[in-house]
């Protein structure tokens, strides 16, 4: 028997997500717009066809337990890659980590963590390290400017990953490690002379 | 089964796909989700949606395929996939290649064991 599905805007975003995803990683693997919108089109029928099979209302619990039965985007990447991962890893943790991670903090191009990148370290680094050597301005200076450059470089870059990249606190310290030696510095000035 | 024997089992299955969805389809029209779900029960192969789609999104570009789509009675349209006359003589092309080389494995095999 069919019935008709009809989704609350939280269960459908879920599901957009998840094309979403899927889209990006056609289009990190090179498949053309047209073939793209085909093999998304062919998910999302898939995924309504398995709504309409199943019993009862549709819950946020029922979609996420669809979402997790259905290959992950990963599995999508490239024929190669795709029969590999479908060989060598078992099905449903490689469904669960997607999902868990597509769904609770949004679209990503991998698998992979988030990682801080080095030029956000870096900012931290220099700006905490600057703070003490504010007493010998010469050797102080350079660093606490480095540490601004790192910094506004660093928060752009995370904030155009769209969830690859992490760390944007460090960024944030070392900006905020150089206005303390910036006003530090001044304060010294003044009460020196 | 050993790692060697699972890598060889995945690249002839991947060199079967075009195939077994072709096959599908001689008998008549079908959408990804039914195409899937026959692979699965039929061929037993463990073809899963990420195997069949992309595959079927290129025979389609490929003019392999027409669509007809059809009002579902919830989400999107249902794209129905038929062969074309191209696709059917592809499919028959690969059909004469497959019979041919299985016989000949089939021949080499048990002339081995023998």
């Amino acid at each position: 028997m069919t019935t008709a599905v009809s989704l609350d805007r939280s269960l459908q975003h879920l599901i957009d997500l998840r094309l979403d995803s899927l889209e990006r990683i056609l289009m990190d693997s090179g498949v053309s717009r047209a073939e793209r919108m085909e093999i998304v089109q062919a998910v999302e029928d898939q995924i309504f066809e398995m709504l309409e099979q199943q019993s009862g209302e549709a819950t946020r619990e029922s979609v996420l337990q669809l979402l997790r039965s259905l290959d992950p985007p990963e599995a999508y990447h490239n024929e190669d890659a795709r029969f590999d991962l479908l060989e060598r890893v078992p099905r449903r943790t490689r469904a669960s980590v997607t999902a868990e991670r597509s769904l609770s903090d949004g679209p990503r191009f991998s698998n992979m963590p988030p990682r801080a990148p080095g030029i956000a370290i870096t900012s931290m680094i220099l700006g905490i390290v600057s703070l003490p050597l504010m007493i010998i301005w010469p050797l102080g200076l350079p660093l606490s400017i480095a540490a601004f450059i790192c910094g506004i470089i660093a928060l752009p870059m995370i904030a155009r990953s769209q969830g690859r990249l992490c760390g944007s606190w460090m960024a944030i310290v070392g900006l905020v490690a150089f206005g303390l030696y910036f006003v530090g510095a001044v304060c010294l000035l003044y009460f020196a002379s | 089964m050993s790692l060697d024997v699972g890598i060889w089992r995945t690249e002839l299955r991947r060199g079967l796909v075009e195939l077994c969805v072709l096959a599908v389809l001689r008998d008549g029209e079908a959408y990804g989700y039914q195409i899937v779900e026959q692979l699965k029960r039929d061929a037993r192969m463990d073809f899963t949606e990420s195997t069949v789609y992309p595959v079927l999104a290129r025979l389609h570009r490929d003019k392999y395929l027409t669509e007809r789509r059809v009002r579902s009675a919830a989400g999107p349209p249902r794209r129905y996939f038929c062969l074309t006359e191209t696709g059917r003589q592809r499919l028959e092309e690969m059909v004469c290649q497959w019979n041919e080389v299985s016989d000949r494995i089939r021949h080499l095999i048990h002339k081995g064991v023998a």
